[in-house]
């Protein structure tokens, strides 16, 4: 009896909290975003116009606010990778895709990255790696930033992976990718350097090609 | 996957692009989208109910009737549109699954209508949402019952062609069937009633002679009482008797709950004749003489609502035990509380724990027979608690149980269906859905190969992964040499239609025995440079990227696949659905079927 005391003192605690989770949506769902007209679209990215409605068709389609925050393009995000946590890279991506750092991608966002990515030359696409890579945007990937963008995709393996991830995977491959990369061997990679090496590379610039056809 | 999510996909795979720079093997091929065409709206007429969609929408799903080329058989030439003769309010059902990816049931909606639009459209019911599968399987449920009923309705007017052994059978079964059945019926009835009147006035105390005092009725009458009873138990033999002759099954129907009723209720008296003259067992004998009492269970036979009750009793049966178990454990710490409080106190009647459990039952259930009461202050103080509490845990459970029951059984039935999404047992549901291979599917796993590529790991599913745990062997397959030589050997002649590498995933040949032994296809094949080590496949991808196009499409291959106890890696199976035949059908079209790997 003692117990059912303790757990009827404990409910409303647990009730604020729950309505709280609730406003917090209902305040989300108000903010809402038109992206510009499709011509201004069209001018500025390289889709045509029936490809830029198929795509804001899906982005409409799973957020109907119009907006992306971070929340949700984790959700989405490691929908694709049941097995591991992509939620760290996740992170990085939407950073990558929020060029204007304010908390949230909306279409534009959304369609000028994937413009890079799928239509953009090679210059471009190399571009925007190195973008993605350099955590801080200083214009140089050091060794700390490699470290925690190898960890994030080791991390959307998961656990159950053929042979067992070992915990210096990660550093091991930053060591090799800055034994590619860093021609000048002074700890870090610019965006010539990065250019330059990427561009040597036949298997790199293969499968920059790869995803061509994905719209 | 979702649908909705789906959308998304071209998105995860340009996000791909990042992965690139850091990879230091090359990348798979992508699969190509051959026939792709603009996207179109396609009309679908239900009935003169016109539904507009996108071609894309419908395609989402290809193992249905709207996103196969099975709607074909349905286009009007004249007036471009697909028509169906169905009922357009379903249809809208149907058509918001394409949508959305989830599928509601409507509530007004009948359910055996809406299975049959269901199975029309090659919808498998199980896909139903969460937030409507309850409501669906309790209809279904209802519907079910009352067909049964309306069967067994049904069934006694049957068939004229019944040897004896099932008429008799069918006679004790359906007692109105025939009138000798309902005089049977009707005859045990009655002496099942005196057999259990009997036992009752057997301990009544008779008059009493002037000499003796109270005496029983029984041992005044004993012959009497003896003869009634022995026509009873002959009623009841020769009734087991015949049951026993009749039973379709008589291996099942002695297991039966019934039959062992029955015998219950007449052993008594067989043992009793038996061992009349030893009186050593004379007190066994009387303890056997309250199974007697059994008799009246008999009844059960006859009343439905006996029937239902026992069922009734025996599904709540988890939930009951939960409440027994904490009221024991109130009881114990109650009980313990008051045998400590009045040790001191003298001439206490609480001389042990198990004593005071009586105490605590009596107190907690408001009985209070007072037999036992606290004299201490102590003692006293607890009682009081102990009887407040025992009015509320004693009072709790009766909704708490109706409720309990209710969540519980809801709760079972979405994680049984979960379950039966995860396992896929129904082969018509692997049959479904191993048809076609999805582009979005096949894109999908091509994604999640780049990833491993990218790491230079590969997916396993958990039990391979704890397997390769506890052997402790890692075993160093570099992941970027150059196919393993010994490999190459018995498989090079698999996939020379082939022309690049061929990752097989596992072959369990029911998909669904995930717990069985993870096979290892024997066929691998690299042609390139990849590691030869490509079964490994996240959970989703059962399928090769492009060769499963090549390789037409055929149901469940049974061909044998050797299943090797030690790793490398196996396709792994996770949640979504194992989709398994593609890997068969390479093997079975390269006719390589019982090569051996390593």
């Amino acid at each position: 009896m003692g117990a059912l005391m303790v757990i009827f003192s404990l409910q409303p605690k647990q009730r604020n909290k729950r309505t709280d989770s609730v406003e917090d949506e209902l305040e989300l769902s108000a903010v809402r975003h038109r992206p510009e007209g499709l011509e201004q679209l069209e001018a500025q990215t390289r889709f045509t116009r029936k490809e830029l409605q198929v795509l804001y068709r899906g982005f409409k389609n799973e957020c109907p606010s119009g907006v992306v925050n971070e929340d949700t393009f984790k959700d989405i995000y490691s929908q694709f990778f049941p097995q591991g946590d992509a939620s760290t890279y996740a992170h990085f991506l939407f950073n990558a895709f929020d060029t204007d750092h304010n908390g949230s991608v909306s279409f534009e966002d959304f369609v000028m990255g994937l413009s890079i990515l799928l239509r953009g030359s090679v210059q471009e696409k190399l571009n925007w790696a190195f973008n993605l890579y350099d955590i801080n945007k200083d214009g140089y990937i050091t060794k700390e930033e490699m470290l925690d963008i190898m960890k994030a995709i080791y991390d959307m393996m998961g656990k159950c992976t053929y042979p067992i991830l070992k915990e210096e995977a990660p550093r091991q491959h930053v060591e090799i990718f800055f034994q590619k990369m860093d021609k000048n061997k002074d700890g870090v990679v610019t965006i010539d350097e990065f250019i330059d090496c990427c561009q040597n590379d036949e298997n790199i610039m293969r499968s920059m090609q790869l995803f061509e056809n994905v719209i | 996957m979702a649908a909705g999510v789906a959308a998304w996909l071209p998105f995860a795979r340009a996000a791909a692009i990042g992965w690139m720079p850091v990879a230091n093997c090359p990348m798979p091929v992508a699969p190509r989208d051959h026939g792709k065409r603009q996207d179109e709206l396609i009309i679908l007429n239900v009935s003169g109910r016109r539904f507009q969609t996108w071609r894309t929408t419908l395609d989402r799903y290809p193992d249905t009737l709207l996103g196969s080329s099975e709607k074909e058989f349905f286009y009007n030439e004249e007036t471009k549109e697909y028509f169906f003769d169905r009922d357009p309010d379903a249809f809208r059902s149907i058509l918001n699954f394409y949508r959305t990816g989830k599928l509601h049931y409507p509530r007004h909606e009948c359910i055996s209508a809406y299975d049959e639009e269901l199975a029309f459209f090659g919808i498998i019911p199980e896909i139903i949402g969460d937030c409507c599968y309850e409501e669906y399987k309790d209809r279904k449920r209802e519907n079910a019952e009352r067909l049964m009923d309306d069967q067994e309705e049904n069934k006694d007017n049957k068939l004229p062609n019944m040897n004896f052994r099932e008429t008799m059978w069918r006679a004790f079964e359906n007692p109105h069937t025939s009138t000798m059945a309902l005089v049977f019926y009707y005859v045990t009835g009655f002496f099942i009633a005196i057999s259990v009147i009997t036992n009752v006035v057997e301990t009544v105390p008779c008059g009493s002679t002037p000499n003796q005092k109270d005496v029983p009725c029984g041992e005044r009458y004993t012959v009497a009482f003896f003869c009634m009873d022995t026509a009873c138990v002959m009623i009841f033999t020769v009734e087991y008797l015949m049951r026993l002759f009749a039973a379709p099954s008589r291996y099942r129907f002695m297991r039966s709950v019934m039959s062992i009723i029955d015998v219950v209720a007449i052993l008594p008296y067989y043992i009793g004749l038996v061992m009349t003259n030893n009186e050593d067992v004379s007190g066994a004998f009387v303890t056997l003489r309250v199974f007697r009492v059994f008799r009246i269970f008999k009844f059960s036979r006859h009343s439905q609502g006996l029937r239902i009750l026992g069922y009734t009793l025996k599904s709540c049966a988890s939930e009951l035990g939960f409440l027994l178990f904490s009221l024991t454990m109130a009881i114990i710490i109650f009980a313990t509380v008051m045998f400590y409080a009045e040790k001191g106190s003298s001439s206490s009647k609480f001389t042990s724990i198990p004593a005071s459990f009586w105490y605590t039952i009596v107190t907690m259930t408001t009985l209070g027979y007072g037999d036992m009461v606290p004299k201490t202050i102590a003692g006293k103080i607890f009682g009081s608690i102990c009887s407040l509490s025992g009015v509320l845990v004693i009072a709790l459970p009766v909704p708490v149980i109706v409720s309990n029951f209710s969540r519980i059984y809801h709760q079972n039935q979405r994680a049984d269906k979960r379950r039966a999404q995860k396992v896929q047992c129904s082969e018509e549901v692997e049959q479904h859905l191993s048809k076609t291979a999805s582009l979005l599917e096949s894109q999908h796993h091509h994604l999640l190969h780049c990833l491993e590529k990218t790491t230079a790991h590969e997916f396993v599913d958990e039990q391979l992964y704890e397997q390769n745990c506890r052997e402790g062997a890692v075993q160093s397959y570099p992941s970027c040499s150059p196919s393993l030589s010994s490999q190459e050997g018995p498989t090079g002649t698999c996939c020379t239609h082939q022309a690049r590498k061929n990752p097989l995933p596992d072959a369990s040949v029911p998909p669904t025995c995930q717990g069985a032994l993870q096979e290892l296809s024997a066929v691998h094949i690299q042609c390139s440079d990849q590691p030869a080590l490509s079964t490994s496949r996240s959970s989703l991808n059962m399928k090769l990227d492009d060769t499963s196009r090549l390789n037409c499409k055929s149901g469940l291959i049974t061909t044998a696949i050797i299943s090797i106890p030690t790793p490398p890696a196996v396709s792994p199976e996770g949640d979504s659905q194992p989709l398994t035949s593609p890997s068969m059908q390479t093997i079975a079209s390269s006719n390589a079927v019982k090569v051996s790997t390593l």
